[in-house]
């Protein structure tokens, strides 16, 4: 099975937002992250459950959804080039007593994949995994 | 080696991360693997239900990567369900980092006991032609790995499955 490429939605001014928002997580939350999109790039739809979506109104956008003391909620949809081979992670998210981390996450996530609909060559760029450097250990 | 291993064996160095990494595999793969047998058998939840005397949401509950109260006598009703066997042990994280490599429907099918060849009589004879060696491959549950080398009295003390029984038989014990 030929594997999913990933990509990351990049905003007006070049900057990776989904990557932005990786760089922020604890070392538990990144890596309940790293490995669900592992799982997304080997075969997303084997796994139950680990495409959320689509919502009423949203039918592009999908959720993976990631449990722990912090919920990660991030945001993605297929393609855009490829709708067969390829996921744009869009959003990141959070989500705390039932409601998102921001609020409007969802139509935030929704205007980002409009943006990157209308320009896929200057909207995306591949994805950056962010792997945490281990702690430096003073002797 | 895979970009994927590569990665995660540069990953796993930090502590929090590998463990985090572990559970949410876990949990993934139990989930995942529950489905797929349950396809294999071209059952429905409901019939799953039945076959483990459980009820259907409960299949249903089970059937979701984001479960973790996992408990092993619920395991074992569905390994029961099933037939096949149920193997819990600690390993080591090169393992893990080879497993969530080859992650796939494939390496988490198994068949029943009714259509194992290894007791079907078949396979039996093949095993007794293959010369004897001080050295053994040991596969794991999920798929080979290859460079695992084991000796033959390491393998007396592993677990009992049925692979370590073709083993044993392989040089005579």
């Amino acid at each position: 099975m030929t594997a999913w490429i990933l990509f990351d939605y990049v905003d007006e001014d070049g900057r990776n937002v989904f990557k932005d928002w990786t760089l922020r997580l604890q070392a538990k939350e990144l890596a309940k992250l790293n490995q669900k999109l592992d799982m997304l790039i080997k075969n997303p739809e084997l796994p139950p459950g680990l495409l959320v979506g689509p919502l009423k109104g949203y039918p592009q956008l999908r959720i993976l959804k990631i449990k722990g003391d912090v919920q990660l909620r991030p945001f993605l949809c297929k393609g855009s080039a490829d709708k067969d081979h390829e996921f744009t992670l869009l959003f990141g998210a959070l989500e705390k007593d039932w409601k998102y981390i921001p609020p409007n996450a969802w139509d935030l996530a929704e205007a980002n994949r409009v943006n990157l609909e209308r320009n896929p060559q200057e909207r995306r760029r591949p994805h950056e995994r962010i792997s945490k450097k281990p702690k430096t250990r003073i002797c | 080696m895979s970009e994927l291993v590569k990665n995660l064996k540069q990953e796993f160095a930090d502590k929090d991360y590998r463990h985090s990494y572990a559970e949410s595999f876990l949990n993934s793969v139990i989930a995942t693997q529950i489905k797929v047998l349950r396809e294999m058998r071209k059952w429905r939840q409901s019939d799953l239900a039945r076959e483990a005397e459980m009820k259907q949401s409960v299949i249903s509950r089970l059937e979701n990567i984001n479960y973790s109260s996992w408990s092993i006598k619920s395991l074992q009703k569905l390994a029961q369900a099933f037939d096949v066997v149920l193997t819990v042990r600690f390993e080591r994280f090169k393992n893990l980092a080879l497993d969530a490599d080859r992650f796939g429907r494939k390496a988490l099918e198994v068949v029943e006991f009714s259509k194992d060849q290894f007791f079907s009589g078949v396979q039996e004879a093949e095993i007794l032609q293959t010369p004897a060696s001080p050295e053994l491959f040991l596969s794991t549950p999920a798929g080979s790995t290859k460079e695992e080398m084991v000796t033959p009295v390491e393998l007396l003390v592993g677990a009992h499955t049925a692979k370590t029984q073709q083993f044993q038989l392989t040089v005579g014990y």
